[in-house]
């Protein structure tokens, strides 16, 4: 495609903010998108064009990088923001994405993508308001929670239809599992790209745009709208959610087979949670659902997942806000907590102070294990009582680790330098892939295992994990969760079609993945034709979507020295069988998934090291990238 | 006959703000909508209000924010 086959729904710059020396210029997207179309892969391309390998996270020099999706502001779902930038964890790619209303404002400020470079002297937001763009100074902000900096910058700027995007008190002080907050509750998570924003002195980007964003052919595009509506509406799974939020319909019922299948006990001692902490956590009259005021939605998102809740009586009376999800529940189980009281608490709470949940979770996991061998004791955690089960201590030990205060100034770097330093055995059960605390299960889906292990951004269940059954996975196929045979067919069709959601900015749950699982890649297509005027197929998206991944392989390649042992399920998990309940005895046992390693590396083009194949990147006209690695020495010939 | 919204189904998306800006221009713009939603963050309360420029769609068989609502939070009160 030529940059002027782009007739419509592009915002149509790309913003450059040096934050260094204060230079603030723009680029044209439509040549970028005319090759990756946008969201993700704009912002790998930038990244691998434009940093260095030598470049470390917290150098000035790495990237920051704000991409919404190509139909963000415009499609179903079409919510989406990519940020990108190098990975504190791995020193790879690092990505995280995140909804709510703060990429479709900035597109309508006139802007597809955001490029921060550099660092500030001093705390510094930065004031975008269509032309006028502005890096302002944010002392007034330093120090103060999520929820305070939108609530200040809504004062500070007249307007309290400001979008906010900003770090806590943990991005200041570079934990290094710190989120970027949106909306004072859409949070992008992974990666630790709120301790990069910290690392830049950056505490927030407020936007507000009135500009417009055109459609190419009227017709198609509303053709295309009304089926994707239409479909969304039929989906038998949407309704419930609106009215309960996928969490309040899956999880009340604690004989829901997704019970079984997702959730991880005691950080790994087990992958079976009884029936009845499921039932104390989750049922209706006393439970989390108990505690939920209301269903919100992303922007023009026709499914709406999202609670609000409030918790009207008890310790924690007068604790309110946006934020209880699926992994949520993955965190409480970690720890073994089914106190819905303090669940709620703790998960808003790391939203407000900007922690990452599943950060916190799988930190707090391997703490509560540590204190349970008696590598911890209370007078290392200032008289919290780190048993499995104690809510109350997380919520404390949630603000050690943002304000890096006693025990949580260990936790706060990470699962392999805090086992380093504390010793004893703990590296063995710091469960983490490529270096992020992982809470995910492995023994038993396997196919949700290999997505996660072999992420290119360091694990999390959102590059290929599926369950089957019947969820999660290719509409319509059924295949058994916990065998090894078919999952690297089904894990790569589902990492391409989210690769094709991170570049339009459609949200999963409207997709391919899970919750009103309505959209496939086909409407996709049907939608970026009607509005930008092309003619993509659904097989030259899918195509796009092998391109967009081969990006992020090509930055491991040429940035770490990530290998097949990276590309392993966390040691416990190889070793130790879930102990209880219906798959006791599952592990990921090495032959089996060595094997499952191989076909998922031969699918991709990859050789049995997980290096690209120069025949790969060649049929999908990345020759450039092929030399890159060959120079390095990272290419399978 | 005007525009009502249910605001016990509103989930505060928005998709009413942009097909009306479609509708009145052809391009997606919520500021240059009939509607405007605005959403408080720290309460999850939405509220909407609606100006003097809608037409109720004139020309279409329904609103298209009407049409476009997967909650069905918003109808012509006639």
């Amino acid at each position: 495609m030529r940059a002027d086959d782009i007739k419509g729904g592009l915002a149509g710059r790309i913003l450059r903010v040096d934050l260094s020396t204060g230079e603030i210029r723009s680029d044209a997207t439509a040549p970028y998108a005319s090759q990756w179309i946008g969201g993700r892969a704009i912002n790998s391309r930038i990244l691998l064009d434009e940093m260095r390998p030598e470049t470390r996270w917290s150098d000035p020099e790495n990237l920051l990088i704000f991409g919404a999706g190509a139909l963000t502001g415009i499609a179903p779902g079409g919510s989406r923001t990519s940020v990108d930038t190098k990975n504190v964890f791995s020193g790879g790619k690092g990505s995280a994405n995140v909804g709510g209303h703060f990429g479709p404002e900035l597109r309508y400020a006139g802007y597809d993508h955001l490029v921060v470079s550099g660092r500030a002297d001093a705390p510094v937001y930065l004031w975008i308001s269509n032309d006028r763009v502005e890096i302002r100074d944010a002392r007034f902000l330093w120090g103060k929670t999520t929820y305070e900096t939108e609530a200040l910058l809504h004062d500070a700027l007249g307007d309290d239809m400001v979008r906010v995007a900003c770090i806590g008190p943990a991005g200041e002080r570079q934990v290094l599992g710190s989120l970027i907050l949106v909306d004072r509750a859409k949070a992008a998570g992974g990666s630790g790209v709120g301790c990069v924003m910290g690392s830049k002195n950056l505490k927030a980007v407020a936007v507000r745009g009135t500009g417009r964003l055109g459609i190419a052919r009227p017709d198609a595009f509303t053709d295309a709208m009304a089926t994707a509506m239409r479909k969304v509406k039929e989906s038998p799974t949407t309704v419930p959610m609106q009215e309960k939020t996928l969490s309040g319909v899956a999880y009340v019922d604690p004989h829901n087979p997704s019970w079984d299948l997702l959730f991880v006990a005691r950080n790994g001692q087990d992958d079976y949670w009884e029936i009845e902490k499921r039932k104390q956590l989750m049922n209706p009259a006393t439970g989390a659902p108990r505690f939920r005021r209301k269903v919100l939605a992303c922007f023009n998102c026709p499914a709406g997942c999202m609670p609000f809740s409030e918790i009207d009586e008890g310790a924690y009376k007068g604790v309110s806000g946006e934020g209880f999800w699926v992994n949520t529940i993955m965190s409480a189980t970690m720890l073994d907590i089914a106190d819905p009281e303090a669940m709620i608490t703790a998960w808003l709470l790391m939203n407000e102070l900007g922690l990452d949940g599943d950060f916190a979770a799988g930190m707090s996991a391997w703490a509560y294990e540590c204190f349970e061998k008696g590598l911890l004791t209370e007078k290392d955690t200032d008289g919290l009582a780190l048993r499995w089960g104690n809510g109350d201590a997380l919520v404390g030990l949630v603000r050690k680790i943002a304000y890096r205060e006693g025990v949580g100034d260990l936790l706060a770097r990470g699962p392999v330098e805090a086992a380093r330093q504390l010793g004893g055995g703990s590296d063995y059960f710091a469960i983490n892939v490529k270096g992020q605390p992982s809470i995910e299960p492995f023994r038993i889906p396997k196919g949700w295992g290999l997505g996660v292990a072999t992420s290119p951004v360091a694990g999390r269940h959102l590059r290929g994990s599926l369950l089957g059954s019947g969820r999660f996975g290719p509409r319509g196929s059924v295949f058994e969760p916990q065998t090894y045979e078919d999952k690297p067919g089904y894990v790569f069709w589902q990492a391409l079609t989210k690769e094709i959601e991170d570049i339009t900015g459609i949200c999963i749950y409207v997709g391919t993945w899970s919750g009103a699982h309505a959209l496939e890649v086909s409407d996709y297509a049907a939608l970026l034709n009607g509005v930008m005027g092309t003619d993509v197929s659904e097989a030259e998206l899918m195509r796009l979507g092998k391109r967009s991944r081969a990006l992020e392989k090509t930055f491991n390649g040429l940035h770490t020295d990530m290998g097949r042992e990276d590309d392993l399920p966390p040691r416990r998990y190889r070793e130790e069988p879930v102990k209880s309940g219906p798959y006791k005895g599952e592990r990921c046992e090495p032959e089996k998934w060595g094997r499952m390693l191989d076909a998922f590396y031969e699918i991709q083009g990859l050789d049995s090291e997980g290096r690209l194949r120069r025949a790969t990147l060649d049929a999908l006209d990345m020759a450039d990238e092929a030399e890159k690695l060959a120079e390095a020495g990272k290419l399978a010939e | 006959m005007k525009i009502k919204r249910n605001a016990e189904r509103c989930h505060g998306c928005r998709s009413c703000e942009i097909m009306c800006s479609f509708h009145h221009h052809g391009c997606i713009s919520p500021a240059a909508s009939s509607i405007s939603i605005k959403r408080e963050n720290a309460t999850g309360r939405v509220f909407w209000s609606v100006d003097a420029t809608c037409d109720l769609c004139k020309g279409e068989k329904e609103p298209w924010c009407e049409r476009f609502c997967a909650y069905g939070a918003l109808k012509v009160a006639r």
